[in-house]
């Protein structure tokens, strides 16, 4: 989930001033202060370590390159991560042009995933294998959502933000967002119908 | 799927329906089918379809966690060198403003060649008509045969019809007296 923290003793608006006014020393706050933030955003919609930072870096460049059309009313943190998820869906756009010929690296779970944590007391060697496929099936389902949906599905579901939240984030109206939203879930659902039948 | 936890064929809950359950589509919960109530196995198996979300979200969080302060450190490092590099603040908007002129005058001086060339194009297909060489080879000695039945006397329209005095032909019209 992203952080919502809040930093009574900072005033970001007189920082951005001071930067613009050409103290751009300033700007180093917000770089300490978002990058992990806007790492793990481009981390949720890429998966690919070396890609999020890249994702990080480039959107702290655009928002530094860019901060004459920051506008005062909003805060910095929802316009940098607005610049980072743009970036991240250029890139997934590009990544599905080449989908055929590379696909996303898969973590094994037993290396990076976190350990089992079925439920129901000490699980059984079957429901573990059970809860892996099911990860499994649900992340390739993911995979298979265009670069919209994708954001929106993991701005919702893993993040848990409000869908006010994810218009705000991507630039959209609540209507779109809930719109992509029932998109992307009927799309997983219709792929792990078809392997229901197939298995 | 792992054969333990239910067959399609007993009214079981399929797993596009637990999934549909485990992430509501339109972000709010559906209501509960009643057979959740008396079926353990498929109330287990919703439970292991949203537990599987989580761990993919905590997934993702682990591989990040396991970065070192001093790693996060050398990464923003990173990033203020590139922002360093690369100049004052704002200037990403006058470049773009640059580009932007750039290319609008680009676009201005295309439209002004092709412009041209239009205008330019129906002068040259009216000249030519369309007409090969020998058409309008023989329009001309149309035109010079007008002019010689209307009685003209005009000199340029006769390399048509007079013959060349050079090619040989005066030889051929040599008196008859001469020849004998």
């Amino acid at each position: 989930m992203i952080p919502r923290e809040t930093h009574p003793g900072v005033d970001e608006a007189r920082l951005i001033r001071e930067v613009r006014a050409g103290h751009a020393e300033a700007f180093e706050y917000f770089v300490r202060q978002y990058q992990p933030k806007i790492t793990r955003v481009a981390y949720r919609l890429l998966k690919d370590l070396g890609e999020a930072d890249c994702a990080a870096q480039e959107s702290f460049l655009r928002a530094w390159q860019n901060l004459d059309d920051f506008r005062e009313g909003s805060t910095f943190e929802t316009w940098l991560t607005r610049i980072c998820i743009n970036w991240c869906k250029d890139r997934l756009k590009r990544r599905r042009v080449v989908l055929y010929f590379h696909q996303a690296p898969a973590e094994s779970d037993g290396e990076t995933g976190p350990r089992d944590t079925t439920p129901h007391g000490d699980p059984s060697p079957e429901r573990r294998a059970h809860s892996r496929e099911i990860r499994e099936r649900l992340r390739d389902a993911i995979e298979t959502l265009s670069p919209r949906q994708k954001t929106v599905f993991t701005l919702k579901h893993f993040d848990e933000l409000s869908i006010p939240e994810i218009a705000e984030l991507t630039g959209l109206d609540s209507g779109t967002v809930k719109s992509h939203l029932f998109r992307a879930s009927h799309k997983m659902r219709e792929r792990l119908r078809d392997l229901s039948r197939k298995a | 799927m792992t054969p333990t936890v239910h067959e399609p064929n007993e009214g079981h809950l399929s797993d596009d329906r637990l999934f549909a359950l485990a992430v509501p589509p339109a972000g709010a919960p559906e209501p509960l089918p009643a057979h959740l109530l008396e079926c353990v196995a498929c109330s287990r198996s919703l439970a292991e379809w949203k537990n599987a979300l989580r761990e993919i979200g905590a997934a993702d969080e682990n591989v990040l966690a396991r970065r070192t302060p001093e790693e996060w450190s050398a990464v923003e490092e990173k990033t203020l060198a590139a922002i360093r590099r690369a100049g004052p603040a704002g200037s990403g908007s006058s470049r773009h403003l640059t580009w932007a002129l750039a290319t609008a005058a680009s676009l201005l001086l295309f439209a002004f060649l092709v412009g041209g060339r239009d205008r330019v194009a129906p002068v040259a297909f009216d000249d030519s008509s369309g007409l090969s060489a020998q058409d309008r080879a023989d329009d001309a000695l149309l035109r010079d045969v007008d002019r010689l039945a209307s009685g003209e006397e005009a000199g340029s329209g006769w390399s048509s019809l007079v013959p060349d005095p050079s090619d040989g032909a005066a030889d051929r019209t040599a008196p008859p007296e001469e020849q004998s």
